[in-house]
């Protein structure tokens, strides 16, 4: 039986000129979505260019690229079953920070790398993204968070007063408690 | 078109609005003032701050917060919060009812037979709420996994609470108050066995009643309905304390109110550095102990009480076993 070629054809469904990307075998192993092709279709023409995966997804041809970049620059892929937990608080290794540094320079790239990461089931990655937004979030008021990622406010006054008396335990330095 | 479309997709509002990675991204939130500073951006960002934020709470109230326009009471008003997205709860009674906190603690370095007491009284009332309130927040919070409390009375009555709805608890913590005038109630033995193997032996379970300095015991003080042997209750509730793995308290007071008499046939048991302990001995360190208060003993005849004052005198009291025991009041005030 033939060796398999090595790499295998990635797609940008949604960009308009429909560009194609090569992703090396090892580099396939962060993404468990990729993982599982690999071992569902080993046999079959997954590896032709013309057998390329659809990312179906908006994201720009320059994320797809720096996502498979990072892919093919991280030698330690998680093993098989093997997923980083979610939710746990993540550190960033000098080298990934070097790519959020380089290839992150605007909010939007970042909410990209979220959904493709996502889309891909590269965890690791995934969860850097989010400390980096979480990083971005901690620590500043409502208002500043707003401002920082131009949202609009969608509240009615009453309903953001709803929500505080909701979550009143959080003000409990500011008003005390009515008991008797 | 399509890239309009993804200019229109991808935003911050956009992400977190996605609601599996919006949950994803603020799990990743562990400071509440962050949840709630994110929670009030935009409905998208509350939407997905919203089950973290109920996930792990602190009670702010009961019943009135100035916060809450209407009267509804805590577990009714969010009722489906507790239901869907609490895992953690956590009752401070210095934050969740200060006033009721300062009164009962209030200058009472020693507890006081509440029955003849009309502010004992209205303190009780309140504790009963209290508890009332505690009952129906954890009946709807189906998927409690850990509580912990502070300073809040009875902490065995608190326990037998969450033995009995929700006994599939995982972590349990609880500091009893250091001035818990109102007292301990007996755990039902015959529930005990389970609850234990569910919980008691979990490392997660911890009931530091070693900061308690005053103890009182007094069935007056229980909730309605609760199953009582008053000829056994005292012996019962240090044989349990015992079983259950509680090292003797460093009490410096206990009173015995009405139902925990120690029944005269345990007094005829001399305490002698060589004999085998007083029954007590399993629940607080008697050497420490410094005031024993028989509360209820003014209701039996003068003799009775002479004999008992002799022997509790001998032998519980001034024997080597309690040297530091000064004061008997209940027993002063008859003879």
């Amino acid at each position: 039986m033939a060796a398999q070629p090595d790499f295998l054809w990635i797609k940008n469904d949604m960009s308009p000129d429909g560009r194609v990307f090569r992703v090396s075998r090892q580099a396939a192993q962060h993404s468990t979505i990729l993982r599982a092709l690999i071992e569902d279709f080993e046999g079959i023409d997954l590896w032709k260019k013309e057998q390329c995966i659809p990312i179906k997804i908006h994201v720009s041809d320059q994320c797809l690229s720096d996502v498979l970049q990072w892919a093919e620059n991280t030698k330690t892929a998680p093993e098989k079953g093997e997923n980083a937990d979610n939710n746990k608080q993540v550190e960033l290794a000098a080298e990934d920070m070097h790519f959020f540094r380089e290839a992150i320079t605007t909010s939007e790239k970042l909410y990209e790398l979220l959904m493709l990461t996502d889309y891909l089931g590269i965890v690791p990655l995934y969860n850097m993204a989010c400390q980096v937004v979480v990083n971005m979030i901690m620590g500043k008021s409502a208002e500043q968070i707003r401002r920082m990622l131009g949202i609009s406010k969608d509240f009615t006054p009453e309903q953001e007063e709803a929500i505080r008396a909701e979550t009143a335990w959080a003000y409990d330095e500011e008003q005390p408690p009515l008991d008797r | 078109m399509a890239k309009n479309h993804k200019r229109d997709l991808v935003t911050a509002e956009a992400v977190i609005g996605v609601a599996e990675l919006g949950i994803i991204i603020f799990g990743f939130l562990y400071d509440v003032n962050d949840l709630r500073n994110a929670a009030l951006v935009s409905k998208r960002f509350y939407n997905a701050a919203q089950p973290y934020l109920w996930a792990a709470i602190t009670i702010p109230c009961l019943c009135m917060h100035p916060r809450w326009r209407d009267q509804h009471a805590f577990w009714d008003r969010f009722s489906s919060f507790l239901k869907r997205n609490t895992l953690s709860l956590c009752v401070d009674m210095q934050k969740m009812a200060p006033n009721l906190y300062k009164r009962f603690t209030a200058g009472n370095r020693r507890w006081e037979s509440h029955a003849r007491n009309s502010t004992r009284s209205v303190l009780k009332r309140g504790v009963d709420e209290l508890f009332s309130g505690l009952r129906e927040t954890l009946l709807r919070a189906e998927r409690l996994r850990s509580f912990s409390a502070r300073d809040v009375p009875r902490v065995l009555d608190l326990l037998i609470l969450l033995q009995r709805h929700r006994a599939e608890i995982q972590c349990v913590n609880i500091t009893a108050s250091k001035h818990d005038t109102f007292g301990l109630l007996l755990l039902p033995a015959h529930d005990a066995p389970h609850w234990r193997q569910k919980v008691w032996l979990n490392p997660g379970l911890t009931v530091p009643l070693a900061n308690s300095i005053n103890l009182g015991l007094d069935i007056g003080v229980a909730p309605y309905g609760l199953q009582w042997d008053p000829n056994h209750a005292m012996r019962s509730l240090c044989l349990q304390y015992k079983r259950a793995g509680g090292k003797p308290l460093g009490l410096r007071t206990l009173t015995l109110g009405y139902g925990f008499e120690i029944a005269d046939n345990d007094l005829n048991r001399a305490i002698t550095p060589a004999g085998v302990p007083h029954y007590l001995a399993y629940l607080t360190n008697l050497k420490a102990l410094e005031g024993l208060h028989l509360e209820s003993l003014h209701d039996k005849n003068k003799s009775h009480l002479r004999r008992l004052s002799d022997r509790l005198g001998f032998s519980l009291i001034s024997s080597v076993s309690a040297p530091y025991a000064r004061c008997l009041t209940g027993l002063r005030k008859a003879t």
